[in-house]
C-alpha cells in the first residue's frame, strides 16, 4: 500500500490510477480489503507499540471486542455467534479479538519483506541485466542457486540454524524472497535496455550507474508494481505456513499460522478454531491478487511469473 | 546445435548448481551459525556429546578442512547420524523420500490435468461466465494456505461425508509390504499386497488433493494466456484456413504451443509441492519427507534438517533439469541459455 | 466463365471501446474463375482486413455487413461469418499469409501440416475421413517438387524455423496444389522476401491459376507488383474502393488522382526527370464523412470533404471520384 501511495504521488498523470481501480468490482473489493487491513494493522500496531511503551498492555486491545489474552474457560470452544463472531478458541479466547490483535506483525512482515526483496532484488537484478556477461552468469547463478531451495526449507534451515522467533522469520523470508526480485528485474532491464532510448542516453554519456538510477528503475516498476502488490499476499500467505510450523511469533502472542496449529487438536468437532484464522488468510491473499491484477492491466506491465 | 549440446550444458549447470546448494549449507551451518557445535549437537546436548560432534565433523580444523570433508559427506549422501531418530539420516532418507515423492507424482498429475484443461476451457470461453468461474477458481487455488486445503478437504470428505480416511498412510491394521523400492504403493504391487495397495492409495488421494488444490492455479493461468496468445497467432489461422477440425486446431495446435511456458512451470511447481507437502503432511499424518523434517525441527535434530534440505534441493534441480530437457524435447527451436 | 465471388456494399468497422472504426465501406467486386485481382493499397486502407472477411477469420468485436455476399455459390450470412465459411475453408478458400515464419506451426513438421492439408480435402471432396498420420509421404513430396522446393525429400521433415521464408512460401503454395482451392487469398505473399524469391513465389502463384484455375485476391501495397501478375486491379484507399478496372487499363491511363500518384511513384528507366514523384502527406482516417483522400489530393474541392462520390462506371472502369460525375 505504501508503495501505491508513494507511486501515485510521484506520478501526477497516474493519480487516476486509483479512480480507475475502483471502477471494476473485483479490484474495488480487493483493494477495501487491503487498505481495511493495512490501516488497521497501523492503528493496531501503533496502539500496541505504545502500550508496551509505557508499561500498558492493555492498550493494545483497547479497540477490540475482547481481551485476546484474557481466557474464559467457561466460554471455550463457542461456536461463532453475534457475541463471538468467529468463535471462541480452547481457553475461552475469542478468535476475531486475536485475529485482530495479530494483524500488525503480517502487515508489517509482508511490507518489510516485499520492500527487502525489492532492494536487494532490484541491485542484484538490474546490474546483472544491464552489464550483461560475467556479472549477469554469476548474479543469475545466485539466483538460480536460492531458487533451488523451496522457500518454505530454505526458510526452515536458516530457523534451525539461528533459532525461531518472529525477526528469524522475516530475516529468512527476505533470504528467500529476493531472488524472484532479482529474476524480475533482469527481464526487465534487458527489455528496457534494448530501447532506443537507452542507446541515445549512452551516446550522451550517461554513465551506466546514473542511467540505471535515472532511465530503468521508473519503467521497471510498471512491471515491478503490481506484481509487488500481489505479492504482499504471497508474503503473508508464506507467513502463515511458518508461522503455523511454530517458526513465527512465538506464544503467548497469537499469530494466524499457529492459531491455525493450535486449532488442529480440536478438529473437526471444533472446526472454527483452525478455519477462521486460515480464511482470513485466503481473504486477504486473495484481496491481494486481485488489486495486483488490477494494477497490471492498468500500468500495462508485462505479465511474469517467476 | 544439437540437442546433447544443450542437454550435456544443462547437466554441468545442474551440477554446479548442487554443488552450490552444499556450500550454502555449509556456509549457514558452518560459518554464519554462531555457535556450529551447539547447533549440530542440539542446544541441550551434553558436554560430551558436544565434543564428540566437534571431532565428527572436523568443527576444530581451518574451514577449507571443514568443507572438504562436508563436500566429501554430502556427496556421498553420509549426512551423519541422527541424534533423535539414532539412525544414519540416509537411511531415513530413503525411508521418507518415496512417500513424499509418491505424493508429489499423484499430486502433479491432478495438477496437470486439472490446470490445463480448466486453463484451455477459460481460453476457450475468454470473457464468458466459464472464464469468469474458472478465474475466481484459481485465484483461491494460488491464495490457499496449504493447510486451509487439507482441513477443508478433511472437514468435508473425510469426516462429514465419510468418502476417505482422514489422515495416515494406510490402514494401521495391515501388514505393510517390505521396502523393495521404497514406494509403498510399488512395492504393495510388488508383493501382489492388494488391501495395502488400495488402502494406501486411498490414504493418498485426499493430501495429493490438496496438494492439487493449491498449485494448479499458476497453471490454469498460464495455459489460459499462453493459449490466448496461440489462438491469435497467424499459424491458428492458417490451419484454420487449410481446413483442420476445431478440435484438432485447439488441442493440438494451439494446446502444444501453449505447453511450452506450462513446462518450464512444472519445475516451480514441484519446488511449491514440496513446500507445500510439509504442511499437508503434518496435517494429514504422512509420514513422509515433510512429517520428517518438521519432527527433526521441533526436536533439535540438525543433521536430519541439513540432509533433507540437500536432498530437496538436488531433487528441485533436478526437476529443473528435466523441465529443461522436456522444454529441448517439445520445442525444436532450442536455445541455449 | 462462372463467378467465385460476388460482394456487392460490404462493410466491416471494427468496435472499440473508443468508438466504432470502419475498415472496409462499401466495397463491391465479382472475381470470375481462374482472374487474379489485384488489390492495392498502403497500410491501413483496409485491403488486410477485407481478406480476413473473406477468410471469416476476423477478430470477435467487429461488425460485418454486406447487401450481397456471395461466395462460390453460397449466400453468406454475414452475422456470423466465421461459422458460414467454416465448410468453404480448404477447398474453397485458401490463403497465404504475409509473414512466412508465422504462418506455419512451430512445432509440428512440415510433413504433418501439409498431412492436414491432405486430410481436409479428401474429407472434404469426397467425405473419406483420413487421420494426419495415414497420409503417403512420397505422394506429398510430389507437391514439393511441383513448387521447386530444393530437396524436397528432406525438407519435409523439418520445422518451419528451419526453412526459409521463401520456402515456407512455397510450402503454402504446395498445400494450395493439395487443395486445389477455388478461391485463393494472398496477403502480401511476397513482402518479406527479397527480390529474386519474390519473382520465383509470384510465378508459382501465377502457375496455380493455369494448373488448377483457381481464381486469385493478390493483395499488396506495390503497385508494381500487383501489375505483374493481376488481370484486373483495385486501388483501395480508407476503406473505399477507388478505381477498380483492367490492369492494363488502369496502368496506361489511371484515372483516380490517388491511383496516378501511385503509379507516377513506380521508378521508371525510361522517365526522364531525376526525381520520383510522391503522394504528399500521410493517410489520416477522416472523421467529415467525405472523401478519404481528399485532405492528400491536388484536386480536391469543397464537396469532396463534405460528401464522399459513389462508384461510377466509365468505359468498362469504376472509379470513385468527383471528377469524373
Amino acid at each position: 500500500m505504501g508503495l501505491i501511495v508513494t507511486y501515485t504521488k510521484k506520478y501526477r498523470k497516474n493519480i487516476g490510477i486509483l479512480i480507475k481501480l475502483l471502477r471494476k468490482p473485483d479490484v474495488a473489493f480487493g483493494l477495501i480489503i487491503l487498505i481495511l487491513f493495512y490501516s488497521w494493522s497501523i492503528i493496531e500496531g501503533i496502539l500496541q507499540v505504545i502500550g508496551s511503551f509505557i508499561g500498558k498492555p492493555d492498550l493494545g486491545w483497547i479497540l477490540l471486542p475482547y481481551n485476546p489474552f484474557q481466557p474464559h474457560l467457561s466460554q471455550s470452544l463457542r461456536l461463532p455467534s453475534l457475541t463471538h463472531i468467529m468463535g471462541t478458541d480452547d481457553l475461552g479466547r475469542d478468535i476475531f479479538s486475536r485475529i485482530l490483535y495479530a494483524a500488525p506483525s503480517d502487515a508489517l512482515i509482508s511490507l518489510v519483506v516485499v520492500g527487502g526483496g525489492i532492494l536487494i532484488g532490484g541491485f542484484i537484478g538490474l546490474f546483472a541485466g544491464f552489464y550483461g556477461g560475467k556479472v549477469e552468469e554469476f548474479n543469475m547463478w545466485l539466483t538460480d542457486l536460492f531458487l533451488a531451495f523451496p522457500a518454505l526449507i530454505l526458510a526452515m534451515v536458516i530457523e534451525a540454524t539461528f533459532g525461531h522467533g518472529y525477526i528469524y522469520a522475516m530475516i529468512a523470508m527476505i533470504i528467500v524472497w529476493w531472488p524472484s526480485y532479482a529474476r524480475l528485474f533482469r527481464a526487465e532491464a534487458i527489455r528496457i535496455k534494448n530501447m532506443k532510448y537507452i542507446d541515445a542516453a549512452l551516446l550522451s554519456g550517461l554513465s551506466k550507474v546514473d542511467i540505471i538510477r535515472r532511465h530503468m528503475i521508473r519503467p521497471a516498476l510498471n512491471t515491478i508494481l503490481p506484481y509487488a502488490t500481489l505479492d504482499l499476499g504471497n508474503v503473508i500467505l508464506f507467513y502463515s505456513m511458518l508461522s503455523f510450523l511454530g517458526l513465527g511469533q512465538q506464544p503467548p502472542y497469537p499469530e494466524w499460522g499457529s492459531m491455525v496449529a493450535l486449532g488442529l487438536e480440536y478438529f473437526p468437532k471444533w472446526w472454527w478454531y483452525s478455519l477462521m484464522p486460515g480464511l482470513v488468510i485466503l481473504i486477504i491473499a486473495v484481496a491481494a491478487a486481485l488489486v495486483g491484477d488490477g494494477l497490471r492491466d492498468i500500468l500495462g506491465g508485462e505479465e511474469k511469473w517467476v | 546445435m544439437s540437442i546433447w549440446t544443450y542437454i550435456i550444458n544443462r547437466a554441468i549447470r545442474a551440477f554446479f548448481l548442487i554443488l552450490g546448494i552444499i556450500v550454502l549449507t555449509f556456509l549457514l551451518s558452518h560459518v554464519l551459525a554462531p555457535n556450529p557445535a551447539y547447533v549440530w549437537a542440539g542446544p541441550h546436548a551434553a558436554p560430551s556429546v558436544v565434543q564428540a560432534i566437534i571431532g565428527e565433523y572436523h568443527l576444530n580444523q581451518p574451514l577449507y578442512v571443514q568443507l572438504y570433508y562436508y563436500l566429501i559427506s554430502s556427496l556421498t549422501f553420509n549426512f551423519g547420524i541422527s541424534p533423535f531418530f539414532k539412525q544414519p539420516v540416509s537411511e531415513l532418507i530413503a525411508t521418507y523420500l518415496p512417500r513424499t515423492l509418491q505424493l508429489i507424482f499423484v499430486a502433479m498429475i491432478l495438477t496437470g490435468l486439472i490446470g490445463i484443461f480448466s486453463g484451455a476451457f477459460a481460453a476457450e470461453h475468454k470473457d464468458e461466465w466459464g472464464d469468469y468461474t474458472v478465474k475466481a477458481l484459481y485465484l483461491i487455488s494460488w491464495c490457499m494456505p496449504p493447510f486451509l486445503a487439507a482441513l477443508l478437504l478433511q472437514l468435508f470428505i473425510a469426516y462429514k461425508w465419510g468418502f476417505l480416511p482422514p489422515n495416515l498412510m494406510a490402514d494401521p491394521t495391515l501388514p505393510s509390504p517390505k521396502p523393495i523400492t521404497g514406494f509403498p504403493i510399488i512395492d504393495a504391487i510388488i508383493e501382489s499386497n492388494w488391501p495395502y495397495f488400495i488402502s494406501s492409495l486411498r490414504h493418498l488421494i485426499l493430501p495429493a488433493f490438496a496438494l492439487a488444490l493449491i498449485s494448479f492455479g499458476i497453471i490454469t493461468r498460464i495455459t489460459r494466456s499462453s493459449m490466448l496468445l496461440s489462438l491469435n497467432a497467424d499459424y491458428i489461422r492458417s490451419a484454420i484456413m487449410r481446413g483442420v477440425e476445431k478440435r484438432r486446431v485447439i488441442y493440438t495446435h494451439a494446446l502444444k504451443n501453449s505447453m511450452i511456458p506450462v513446462i518450464t512451470l512444472l519445475a516451480l511447481v514441484f519446488s511449491w509441492m514440496i513446500s507445500g507437502s510439509v504442511i499437508i503432511e503434518t496435517i494429514f499424518s504422512y509420514q513422509g519427507l515433510g512429517w520428517l523434517l518438521t519432527t527433526a525441527l521441533y526436536n533439535y535434530d540438525y543433521p536430519t534438517v541439513i540432509g533433507c534440505s540437500i536432498v530437496i534441493g538436488i531433487a528441485v534441480v533436478l526437476a529443473n533439469f528435466v523441465a529443461d530437457v522436456l522444454y529441448a524435447v517439445i520445442d525444436p527451436r532450442i536455445k541455449l541459455g | 466463365m462462372g463467378l467465385t465471388l460476388d460482394i456487392e456494399e460490404l462493410y466491416v468497422t471494427y468496435r472499440t471501446p473508443e468508438g466504432n472504426i470502419p475498415a472496409v465501406r462499401d466495397v463491391s467486386f465479382t472475381l470470375s474463375e481462374g482472374e487474379i485481382l489485384g488489390i492495392v493499397g498502403e497500410s491501413g486502407s483496409g485491403k488486410s482486413t477485407l481478406a480476413l472477411t473473406l477468410t471469416g477469420l476476423l477478430p470477435q468485436n467487429v461488425h460485418v455487413h454486406a447487401k450481397r455476399m456471395n461466395i462460390l455459390g453460397n449466400d453468406i450470412d454475414t452475422s456470423n461469418l466465421r461459422k458460414a465459411l467454416d465448410p468453404l475453408r480448404g477447398v474453397g478458400i485458401f490463403m497465404v499469409f504475409q509473414d512466412p515464419f508465422a504462418s506455419l506451426n512451430p512445432l509440428i513438421r512440415i510433413r504433418d501440416q501439409m498431412a492436414e492439408a491432405y486430410v481436409t480435402k479428401v474429407r472434404q471432396k469426397h467425405g473419406i475421413k483420413l487421420g494426419v498420420d495415414d497420409v503417403d509421404d512420397e505422394e506429398l513430396i510430389e507437391y514439393l517438387k511441383r513448387v521447386n522446393i530444393s530437396d524436397p525429400h528432406i525438407s519435409i521433415y523439418k520445422y518451419p524455423h528451419q526453412l526459409s521464408g521463401g520456402q515456407i512460401q512455397r510450402v503454402m503454395i504446395a498445400m494450395a496444389l493439395i487443395l486445389e482451392p477455388r478461391i485463393l487469398i494472398a496477403d502480401e505473399p511476397t513482402t518479406a522476401l527479397d527480390v529474386i524469391t519474390q519473382i520465383q513465389v509470384l510465378h508459382e502463384l501465377k502457375r496455380l491459376v493455369d494448373e488448377i484455375k483457381t481464381s486469385i485476391i493478390f493483395i499488396t501495397h506495390d503497385i508494381a507488383l500487383a501489375s505483374v501478375v493481376s488481370d484486373r486491379l483495385a486501388v483501395m484507399y480508407g476503406g473505399y474502393f477507388m478505381e477498380v478496372g483492367d490492369t492494363l487499363n488502369v496502368l496506361k491511363e489511371p484515372l483516380h488522382p490517388y491511383t496516378v500518384g501511385l503509379i507516377s511513384s513506380i521508378p521508371n528507366k525510361r522517365k526522364s526527370e531525376g526525381y520520383l514523384s510522391e503522394i504528399k502527406g500521410l493517410y489520416v482516417p477522416s472523421e467529415t464523412g467525405g472523401c478519404p483522400f481528399a485532405p492528400r489530393c491536388s484536386h480536391a474541392k469543397d464537396i469532396c470533404i463534405k460528401e464522399i462520390p459513389i462508384m461510377r462506371e466509365i468505359n468498362g472502369r469504376h472509379i470513385r471520384c468527383f471528377l469524373y460525375g
